[in-house]
């Protein structure tokens, strides 16, 4: 067909109207968005919030001190005075619970804070550099995750002393091998993207590249870890106060309260029964949260 | 500045994509857990109320007495045994010159069968019994104790309780190497006769006799094994049991003895020691009918006991034992020497702060007896009048304070750290006079709490301000707690010291008459109470499950109650309790 | 195959030297001895016992603090000594622990774990002797348990997603994650042995001593495993292969089975390796409230002790095990995935 000349071409559409702006959605957008549609996600925040409200206000309510004594009353069942009842010494539980509460959730964001810290800087670190510093480190790793956490801990406790500083330390120095793998791995697939490359180009150390590039790209996996480990940080700080190295009295947290109240549950239930409920509540929703917050920031891994 | 990233995957297509259905809470799990609390909530409110802890009838068959050991005894060499489990299963299945009598541990002739003591008390003469026998048939011969005795003072032995045989004449001194072993004062002069020269008259030595270091060990079993020599398959005993199978950290296993010259005196055909490191565990064992006595080294948890008071089968007594504060009175350092508490009006003050009445009634709740002496009141009934050391008087206790120049309008006291091991019912008390002396004289304690090996390292270095301490008393007789605060003792963990104190006691001990020696004592202990470099809080009593089938156990203050008296009675006949 | 795990066995030998060397300088700096007690043992006697067990070396105390060897001191004058020549005494501690250190080496060498510091009739190796089998078997429960009851739990989820079964199992495998093994255990034992008496409530003498320990051990897993079987399950279900066997006729069941839980059993498998970890961990608690005589036990009453030689065995002998395991796992992971391949 001859085309000596190139006609102008009809338009394939016939638009009347201006076309929308269309907004590109970021992931957080995203994630928000998926994890506000996920009712128990959501659900669970909020009794978080309560809890944690529950604890830090809930003693101006409640007109008991959580350490005064009141040894002629002993350990009484719920009533109208103490609806959580008293504990061995005639201390208010409720009081105590919220008391150990503040403690517990202090010992599991400090030490998961620790822990981030650490595991974050070291496998950023490992994967960015690769190579034989990356064997290394991992190896490390390995050799590390053969010594359970309870003997270095025990081990720290009985050495350094017993105090809620040396918990949050000994608690987060032993956690943070699972979350130097996960950051590795994330590190390891996005250090080949382009944007990385155009970071170097334009001159940002290795450093900058890590904290602020690398890092915050893979926030994903780290929120979620950091949300699951709380709760266990939470019952190794209880694991720990079974075995009396934990929190010391008259301080009190929720591994106390529970481990005193299994010892005492043949003959006092509700020593079991109330920080008990309070506990496995705070946790399963922690664990419900940080299940949803996967879900929303990658549906690849939504169960 | 962050790019987008967009991590959205198409979602792969199958056939059995789910439909998202939102339930807001999985309601057959709500339900189950409800239940299951609710279960529980009404099982543990409807406790049958039946009149004992553990099963009223006894669940096993057999002639098999078992009861709680405590924890895996270090050793059970006879010799080196140190700790109460050990000492516990020791006492079985060997036998000393002397034996405890069940009901009051009174010394009875065991492998002796008669003695001769002198006029001074520091010779003695024991005949042996020709018929005692080792396992293994051997006659037990005196020549066993000599040799076993100065094995025990040997220092390649390390025997722990070597120090009691420092009272042969020159045990010391063989024991520091200073003299060869001939001069020791123990002589087998034939195979049936042994002569036991003192360094000086020793008024409870025949009851000493009967415990731990003073029993003889088979010389042939222990240079043949070494170490080695305590396994069932070495061992070698003279007891009124034998030690068949020893399963670690679980179980110990006795047999009758079919050697011991008393055989047709012991009931049991067999024994076992439960093993174990936790007490609850133990309740609940006995609880359910596996353990006919929970065993004089475990006590029923603090949280049991006002529930167990009503119960048949709870048995509480008095214990030979103190548990009492020390202070550190050493003036080492410059802290030491600015510390108040060198005054001993401030110290004073402190006693006379602390309600013991109080914390035996509503903190530990188990029978004990305040204290406001060292030596324990189990020795009223034997004639001891021990001084009247200081009431409970915060009053008072604020005045002093004041004339020693603290309290309102005088110099602030500084804050004391108050260490004890850790243990919840040492932590209640020390909560306990925490608070008491927060409220009654305005003084800040800091409770420090340390392990046990710390702990007791801290205390026996100097390295406290106030500890808390318990004594056991070793034998009958007051000396084996004001031995405690003797000038030079390396157990004076305050370091305290009064010449006077220490010659009244020294002279005690030369007296033969118990009554004037109790009147030495209690001028010894007037000045002790009066310097106070302890306080006393309060006098022990031992807690114990028993059941109702078990016959032949009498509460004694050492707690050592002999399984060659128990026996198992057949159901039908309860026995007579005897009350304490 | 066989290079790669001749290899990793190779490998265990550093590995065991450091932990080894990280516990013994642990335990050593620790405060207190094995041999401080309530009634004061006679400092003669304390000094021979320090010898027999190599926390005292003479020779050390020759060269650094000749002071030390006088006869007949007392423990205050020892200590006295010591904080007058505080760098010696330093100096003569590091060399004190040098020859423990090697002394205890050369003993591990020859499968030696060497005498316990707070039993003195016992070598370690018969307290790993009678405790490592029961642990063994303890662990060995539980992880039935685990498997039975997570596989199975997190396959029905899987299978009816999002119906009562699916939120029934993932709820109470919540709760498995959320309930510490040391409420769980005396919670079953008041309910089926105080109250219900089904069981025994503790002691290890028969089959029926294992079913509420076992269980209890094993609970926590049970949930992780039924969580990441059904998330295992739910993303191979949704693979091409599957498709191909559902195109294929194959019956729902073999499809399940025979493909699909290969594939799923993978985040399974390779959890089972930390899983290891903590069921020794907790195998310590709950050996204790069920009175058990296991390995678990010992640890935290050696540590306590100050029993040197014993708290080390048990964390070498573990950190063995663990090793062990772990290769057994990658192993096994290699087989079950023909994608996954050596480094």
């Amino acid at each position: 067909m001859s085309t000596d000349v190139i006609q102008p071409r009809p338009p394939l559409l016939e638009v009347d109207e201006p076309l929308e702006e269309i907004e590109g959605t970021s992931l957080w957008q995203d994630a928000w968005r998926r994890l506000r549609k996920n009712r128990m996600a959501v659900a669970s925040a909020g009794i978080l919030l309560f809890v944690v409200l529950f604890c830090v206000f809930g003693p101006w309510f409640v007109g008991y001190s959580f350490e005064e004594q009141n040894l002629a009353y002993g350990a009484q069942g719920a009533s109208g005075a103490h609806w959580f009842g008293t504990d061995l010494h005639g201390r208010d539980l409720l009081v105590r619970t919220m008391y150990g509460g503040r403690i517990s959730l202090l010992v599991g964001l400090c030490a998961t804070a620790v822990s981030l810290t650490i595991g974050v800087s070291y496998g950023a670190i490992s994967g960015y550099f690769g190579g034989r510093l990356d064997s290394m480190m991992m190896r490390i790793v390995d050799i590390l995750y053969t010594i359970p956490f309870m003997f270095v801990v025990i081990l720290f406790l009985v050495l350094f002393g017993r105090s809620l500083v040396m918990l949050f330390v000994a608690l987060g120095a032993v956690s943070w091998l699972t979350m130097a793998r996960i950051v590795r791995g994330q590190v390891l697939s996005l250090k080949q993207s382009e944007f990385i490359d155009a970071a170097r180009a334009s001159g940002v150390g290795h450093f900058g590249i890590i904290f602020r590039h690398l890092v915050p790209n893979a926030l994903g996996p780290i929120i979620v870890y950091t949300t699951l480990t709380i709760p266990r940080v939470m019952l190794e700080e209880a694991f720990l106060s079974y075995l009396g190295l934990g929190v010391q009295p008259p301080m009190a947290s929720w591994g106390l309260l529970v481990s005193d109240g299994a010892n005492a549950m043949t003959f006092f239930p509700h020593m079991l029964l109330f920080p008990g409920a309070v506990l496995t509540l705070t946790l399963f929703a922690l664990n419900f949260l940080g299940d949803g917050l996967r879900d929303a920031l990658d549906p690849r891994m939504r169960s | 500045m962050i790019p987008q990233v967009i991590l959205l995957r198409p979602q792969p297509w199958s056939p059995r994509a789910p439909q998202r259905r939102e339930i807001p809470l999985p309601l057959p799990l709500s339900r189950l857990v409800l239940l299951a609390f609710g279960a529980s909530l009404v099982l543990s409110g409807c406790r049958t109320e039946s009149s004992t802890f553990g099963p009223a009838q006894r669940a096993r068959d057999g002639n098999v007495f078992y009861l709680g050991g405590g924890s895996e005894p270090e050793s059970i060499d006879p010799g080196k045994a140190y700790d109460s489990p050990g000492l516990g299963v020791t006492r079985n299945i060997f036998e000393g010159l002397m034996r405890y009598d069940p009901r009051t541990l009174d010394p009875l002739p065991g492998v002796a069968a008669s003695y001769e003591k002198s006029e001074d008390g520091t010779h003695y003469l024991f005949l042996l019994r020709r018929e005692a026998r080792w396992s293994d048939g051997s006659p037990v011969t005196a020549h066993d104790f000599e040799w076993s005795w100065k094995r025990v003072l040997r220092p390649e032995t390390a025997a722990q309780y070597a120090a009691l045989l420092w009272d042969l004449k020159n045990g010391r001194a063989f024991a520091e190497g200073r003299v060869p072993e001939e001069a020791v004062g123990v002589k087998a002069l034939d195979d049936h006769t042994l002569e036991v020269t003192l360094e000086r008259p020793i008024p409870w030595f025949l009851e000493v006799l009967s415990f731990g270091p003073f029993t003889p060990v088979h010389r042939g079993a222990v240079e043949a094994h070494g170490t080695n020599w305590t396994r069932p398959e070495n061992i070698v005993t003279n007891g009124p049991f034998h030690l068949s199978r020893w399963v670690i950290s679980y179980q110990i296993e006795l047999v009758k003895s079919e050697t011991y010259w008393g055989k047709d005196e012991v009931s049991l055909d067999k024994a076992v020691f439960v093993i174990s490191d936790d007490a609850h565990a133990m309740m609940r064992l006995f609880r359910a009918g596996e353990l006919d006595w929970i065993g004089s080294d475990v006590a029923p948890p603090q949280e049991y006991l006002s529930f167990l008071k009503t119960k048949d089968d709870f048995h509480t007594s008095q214990s030979l034992a103190t548990y009492y504060l020390i202070f550190n009175l050493r003036e080492e350092t410059p802290a030491q020497r600015a510390s108040p508490l060198l005054d001993k009006r401030v110290r004073k003050a402190l006693d006379m702060a602390v309600d013991k009445d109080a914390i035996v009634q509503f903190v530990t709740r188990g029978g004990q007896r305040a204290a406001r002496s060292i030596v324990p009141d189990y020795f009223l009934e034997r004639g001891y009048r021990p001084p009247p050391g200081n009431a409970y008087d915060p009053q008072g206790a604020r005045d002093l304070l004041a004339a020693a120049g603290y309290g309102p309008g005088g110099k602030p006291f500084p804050v004391i750290e108050f260490t004890y091991n850790t243990n919840e019912s040492h932590r209640q008390v020390a909560e306990a006079i925490q608070q008491m002396w927060r409220k009654e004289l305005g003084i800040h304690v800091q409770l420090v709490n340390q392990e046990w090996k710390v702990f007791m390292s801290n205390r026996n270095e100097g390295y406290f301000q106030l500890s808390r301490a318990g004594w056991t008393g070793d034998f009958q007789d007051p000396y084996s707690f004001l031995a405690l605060f003797l000038g030079d003792a390396d157990m004076n963990a305050s370091r305290w010291k009064n010449e006077e104190y220490d010659r009244l006691v020294d002279q005690a001990l030369a007296e033969q008459d118990q009554q004037k020696r109790y009147e030495l004592y209690a001028r010894a202990e007037a000045i002790l109470l009066d310097e106070l470099p302890i306080i006393p809080i309060y006098f022990y009593s031992s807690n114990t499950l028993l059941g109702s089938w078990v016959g032949g156990y009498h509460p004694t203050p050492q707690n050592i109650h002999p399984l060659r008296d128990i026996r198992l009675l057949p159901q039908d006949r309860p026995v007579a309790r005897e009350t304490p | 195959m066989g290079r790669f795990i001749f290899r990793r066995v190779l490998g265990l030998f550093p590995i065991l030297l450091v932990v080894f060397t990280m516990s013994f300088i642990l335990m050593r700096a620790a405060p207190g001895g094995p041999f401080d007690a309530e009634k004061p043992v006679p400092a003669e006697v304390k000094r021979n016992l320090e010898r027999q067990y190599h926390m005292r070396e003479p020779w050390c105390e020759a060269r650094f603090l000749p002071a030390l060897q006088e006869p007949g001191l007392s423990t205050e004058a020892e200590r006295q000594i010591r904080a007058e020549h505080a760098g010696a005494s330093r100096i003569e501690q590091l060399c004190t622990g040098v020859f423990q250190y090697g002394w205890m080496l050369s003993n591990y060498v020859r499968g030696d774990f060497g005498p316990s510091y707070k039993y003195k009739d016992r070598s370690v190796n018969e307290f790993i002797r009678s405790g490592l089998p029961v642990t063994m078997q303890l662990g060995l429960v539980a992880v039935c348990f685990a498997l039975l009851i997570g596989l199975g739990a997190g396959l029905i989820a899987a299978i009816k997603q999002n119906e009562w079964q699916d939120h029934a199992s993932m709820g109470a495998a919540l709760l498995g994650i959320s309930v510490p093994n040391f409420v769980l255990g005396p919670v079953l034992i008041f309910i089926f042995s105080l109250t219900l008496l089904w069981l025994p409530p503790a002691r290890w003498d028969g089959w029926q001593y294992m079913i509420l320990p076992g269980f209890t051990l094993g609970s926590v897993y049970a949930a992780y495993i039924a969580r990441l079987t059904r998330g295992g399950m739910l993303e191979v279900v949704r693979q091409d292969y599957i498709r191909t066997a559902r195109a294929k006729g194959l019956s729902e069941k073999l499809v399940i089975l025979r493909h699909a839980m290969r594939g799923g059993m993978l985040p399974v498998v390779s959890y089972l390796g930390p899983a290891l970890a903590g069921l020794f961990t907790g195998s310590i608690v709950i050996e204790r409230i069920f009175n058990i005589p296991g390995m678990g036990r010992y640890f935290i009453d050696a540590a306590l002790n100050r029993d040197i030689t014993l708290a080390m065995a048990v964390v070498v002998v573990n950190a063995v095990f663990l090793l062990v395991a772990n290769l057994v796992v990658d192993v096994v992971l290699g087989l079950l995935d023909p994608r996954v391949r050596y480094e």
